[in-house]
């Protein structure tokens, strides 16, 4: 028997954690570093699965099978293929830097603060890796307890009020699809997902389930109009909590349209396409409009993640718009997916680099600053580079993901696309805009002349994401070709259709 | 008649607890170690008859098979870890203000008389002595309820649940002469509900029989009683009264109701799910505006029971066995969360309103940490045993394609994790000053070993939901067997 490598990544951040936890008992520091070098070892754990991993199949990759609750046919079911695969290395490498961030940043009860990142990532592994439907409801769920004390204990002035709404908002999604899982264990006798994708369903079924599932992952991604919760957790979170949710937790929606929309109900999603392409373009543009006008920083980041997550939906469900034309329907498939991966990286930048003002200003607000760029000018590079990068410049992953969705869109509705399109333009607008009233002109404050430049754990983190996002935006290559299989996979089961006759 | 061996040894016990407590009365230890161990030898008993087949005794008037053992094997170790929690609360007590003289050892005759009753009750072949085992567990329970006998609450508490509680025995009783009218027999298993035969009759004893049953569960419309009685009697009582006696008021349940309507009847069926969805919507609805922390549990036990109540509905072994386990599951949070707030006081009382948990994560990390863990398992939140109780009993229901009555009971407990929330949030998001005036009862003069040994319980019992939330399976399939008859 070979090793359960899945396994081992899987419950090796919940043990670190536990032993964060035992350290943090004798000493605080101890416990940091276990912390840090233990997320640096997963990370390099997941990073063996990408060595492993074979490109030239669909199937899933190092299956781990065990009866669970046999009584209920529900499995121990773990694996990876194509899609999965980039988002378990991306959480694996944010969860590095959102330790490594918070180590200067977080006064009160750093070790604990590490340790519930740790049980996170243990909770998200799950859910890129579950294939049985009740072992991915249960990693799906869990992960709210460790984001909520997150929120809650470390968070900002209305972190009571962000918690509870970012909790109750994902619950509420979540039971409906708990119940379409249910319903069709009852019609298929399996819990397995990859079952699920072949059990033949009639059309008004389809329709309810996929209406059970968008609403979960709705809220999850999040989409117009159940965003609402997006803005304040991000607001209240701490500069960490905010990297984890915007660059993994909203993947996670994305990760279930694939996963389970498209190829579980694709008669109904087809059906529906319109509703998810409309509300996308609305977040699109409408939210792009929202983050103009925006005072907070956090706040711009945060309706730009929605308007950037906007194109991964649309990516998703364009391809119903153009059924006979394959190459395109796989480019947008493929955009949505590089569009969330790139986005992890941007997102969580941003989200550092208010991190690192707020903690010497205490303030996210734009009007308090002013020319930040004259006295921490190696900040200022990484601040434009990323914000050049959110707002798509060619060179930059920000790029390769709206320039394909964009492309397969044109073929499949040319108004479609001009409005996608428009991003270009308003995302440009708003990250901009803030760039220059934050990092240029003449400081209004005298604070901010006090400023001290970047740390030299600021710098590393910054310099890994720069790497990142550079090299994704010239040479997306590994990152497609991992999916490329997978996603030929899903665009044969999200288009043919499954009502009887 | 040896399948009634634990119900006689628990006889003799309790009367054996009462002679060792004359002659040891100052030495309360005496009289609650010779329960525990009566209690363990018990147990004992009970499981080796686990291979027993079904059968029955007394004419048919006592019945053992699989659900009984189940039921009586937990409600006595959830009576024997009580206990414990019990003798240590009851040890402290003399140190509080409002109480009196609670620390004597006829607390555990009481308690052991009141499991006999519910063992019998659960091991009840007829209407008889269903009714038999339900008086007498409930009238050691009024006793027991007015414990703190000179506090005010307390005996108001006692009064109140004696008079509804008499009531709801008499309109039981009521019914049961009723069915007995309509169908010539008490015994249950030679009931056979006939409805649109016997007319309505039958169906008039039976709604008398669901309100007794009801009340005794804690559901609505009968649930008045809940609040006021959890709030007022002494907490250890609350802790015994919202654990062992709620698995026993299944076994009432699934006797007197489940086991003999042997098929589901429209009238019955939309009876039950008023009573389900009814207490769920209510429960976490009015569970969100107390401020009292046991008012709030004793509304979300309603809504737990409504859940119990949903998965009996289903009337299939499945659904007999998700209520079962969600039953015992929702025992063990109980048992657990009272006890935790047994032990904490708040300016040398019993812990009563939200607001005096503020701080308790930082001030004591590993209560709080226990006590986080039963509001997430209470809120069904996996990776805890909550989530599959629900889980289970979600199952069952969607199975008999009750769609819409499975998302009616989700959507509200959705909004009922809004109040096991707030509990955390006192705990640990409001930045307070450290709250002195909450102490923690064992370790308020230094942990001795006695103490120990009880926070090592207390602690085992919470971490068991962890457990089970990772691998319920011997559990589940306990359950699941033992409803396959």
């Amino acid at each position: 028997m070979s090793l359960p490598i899945l396994s081992l990544l899987l419950w090796s951040p919940a043990l670190c954690a536990l032993l964060v936890m035992l350290c943090s008992r004798f000493s605080a520091i101890t416990a940091q570093w276990v912390g840090l070098l233990g997320s640096v070892a997963i990370f390099a754990l997941s990073m063996v699965l990408y060595v492993d991993f074979d490109i030239t199949t669909a199937q899933m990759q190092f299956v781990e099978k065990i009866a669970w609750i046999p009584a209920f046919n529900i499995h121990y079911y773990l694996g990876v293929d194509g899609i999965s695969l980039p988002l378990i290395l991306l959480s694996t490498f944010i969860t590095i830097l959102s330790i490594a961030s918070s180590w200067r940043s977080v006064k009160k009860n750093l070790p604990q603060y590490i340790a519930l990142f740790l049980l996170l990532e243990s909770f998200i592994l799950g859910v890129f890796m579950a294939l049985d439907a009740i072992l991915y409801y249960v990693f799906w769920e869990a992960l709210l307890i460790p984001m909520f004390l997150i929120i809650g204990i470390w968070g900002g002035e209305r972190r009571v009020y962000a918690s509870v709404k970012f909790f109750l908002f994902t619950f509420f999604g979540s039971i409906f699809m708990l119940v379409a899982f249910i319903y069709m264990y009852y019609i298929g006798g399996s819990f397995e997902i990859i079952d699920m994708h072949l059990l033949p369903l009639e059309f008004t079924e389809q329709g309810w389930i996929f209406w059970a599932f968008f609403l979960a992952f709705a809220v999850k991604i999040p989409m117009v109009p159940v965003h609402t919760w997006l803005p304040d957790a991000h607001v209240e979170a701490p500069t960490a909590g905010s990297v984890i949710l915007a660059a993994i937790l909203l993947k996670m929606g994305g990760y279930g349209f694939i996963r389970f929309s498209l190829p579980i109900v694709p008669d109904a999603a087809a059906y529906f396409d319109w509703v998810v392409v409309l509300l996308s373009l609305i977040a699109v543009v409408y939210i792009g409009f929202i983050a103009l006008v925006q005072k907070d920083m956090k706040k711009i980041i945060a309706y730009s993640s929605i308007s950037h997550m906007g194109f991964v939906t649309l990516g998703f469900f364009v391809i119903y718009a153009m059924p006979l034309n394959v190459s395109a329907s796989v480019l947008a498939l493929e955009g949505g997916v590089v569009q969330m991966i790139s986005h992890g990286f941007i997102s969580a930048a941003l989200f550092l680099c208010i991190g690192v003002l707020y903690d010497r200003m205490h303030s996210r607000n734009i009007d308090d600053y002013g020319g930040v760029a004259t006295v921490m000018p190696a900040f200022g590079f990484f601040a434009v580079l990323f914000a050049m990068s959110n707002s798509g410049l060619p060179g930059t992953s920000g790029f390769v993901g709206e320039f394909m969705v964009i492309l397969a869109a044109l073929q499949a509705n040319v108004w479609w696309a001009l409005i996608a399109g428009l991003t270009l333009i308003i995302g440009a607008a708003y990250t901009l805009w803030m760039v220059k009233r934050v990092f240029y002109g003449k400081p209004i404050a005298e604070k901010v002349l006090t400023l001290q430049d970047l740390h030299w754990i600021e710098k590393s983190v910054f310099i890994a994401l720069a790497f990142c996002i550079v090299l994704f935006g010239f040479w997306p290559d590994p990152l497609v070709d991992v999916m490329h299989a997978s996603i030929a996979n899903l665009f044969e089961l999200a288009t043919s259709t499954k009502i009887s006759n | 008649m040896l399948i009634a061996l634990p119900e006689i040894l628990t006889l003799a016990l309790a009367l054996l607890v009462l002679i060792v407590d004359l002659c040891f009365e100052k030495r309360v230890w005496v009289s609650m170690s010779v329960s525990l161990l009566g209690l363990g030898a018990i147990l004992i008993v009970l499981l080796n008859m686990a291979d027993t087949p079904d059968q029955s005794a007394f004419y048919g008037h006592y019945q053992f098979d699989q659900v009984a053992l189940l039921l009586k094997a937990s409600t006595i170790l959830l009576t024997m870890i009580a206990i414990v929690y019990a003798y240590s609360y009851l040890s402290h007590s003399a140190a509080f203000s409002e109480t009196e003289d609670m620390f004597r050892g006829e607390y555990f005759t009481l308690i052991i008389l009141a499991l006999l009753g519910m063992m019998v009750l659960i091991s009840s072949g007829s209407m008889i002595t269903a009714y038999l085992g339900l008086e007498m567990s409930s009238l050691t329970l009024y006793g027991l309820v007015a414990w703190n006998k000179r506090h005010f609450i307390s005996s108001e508490a006692s009064v109140k649940y004696f008079v509804l509680g008499s009531i709801a025995s008499g309109l039981l009783l009521y019914g049961m002469s009723l069915v007995y009218g309509a169908t010539g027999t008490l015994l249950l298993n030679d009931i056979t509900f006939d409805i649109q035969q016997s007319g309505n009759l039958l169906l008039f004893g039976l709604v008398f029989m669901l309100v007794g049953i009801s009340f005794k569960l804690g559901v609505i419309p009968f649930h008045m009683w809940l609040p006021d009685v959890y709030h007022g009697a002494p907490i250890v009582v609350t802790t015994f009264l919202s654990s062992v006696a709620k698995v026993a008021m299944f076994g009432l349940l699934f006797r007197l109701w489940a086991e003999s309507i042997e098929e589901s009847h429209q009238q019955t069926d939309m009876m039950l799910k008023i009573i389900a969805l009814g207490s769920i919507v209510l429960g976490n609805v009015v569970a969100i505006a107390q401020k009292n922390i046991r008012r709030l549990l004793a509304y979300s036990s309603i809504a737990h029971m409504g859940f119990v109540v949903l998965g009996v509905l289903v009337a299939s072994e499945e659904g007999y066995s998700s209520a079962l386990f969600y039953v015992i599951i929702y025992a063990l949070m109980s048992l657990g969360v009272f006890a935790l707030l047994s032990f904490f006081l708040f300016k040398n009382r019993e812990i009563n309103e939200l607001e005096e948990l503020k701080g308790l994560g930082y001030r004591y990390p590993w209560q709080g940490f226990l006590l986080l863990v039963l509001m997430f398992s209470l809120a069904s939140i996996p990776p805890t045993a909550g989530f599959y109780a629900k889980l289970l009993v979600l199952q069952s229901v969607i199975g008999a394609d009750l769609i819409i009555e499975a998302v009616i009971a989700l959507i509200f407990s959705v909004i009922g994790s809004f109040y096991y929330l707030r509990v955390v949030r006192y705990m640990y998001f409001d930045k307070t000053s450290n709250n002195e005036d909450l102490t923690f009862v064992l370790s308020q003069k230094g942990w001795n070993s006695t103490d120990r040994i009880i926070m090592l319980i207390l602690s085992g019992n919470i971490l068991l939901l962890i457990l089970l939330g990772i691998y319920p399976t011997p559990l589940i399939e306990w359950s699941v067997a033992a409803m396959l008859y």
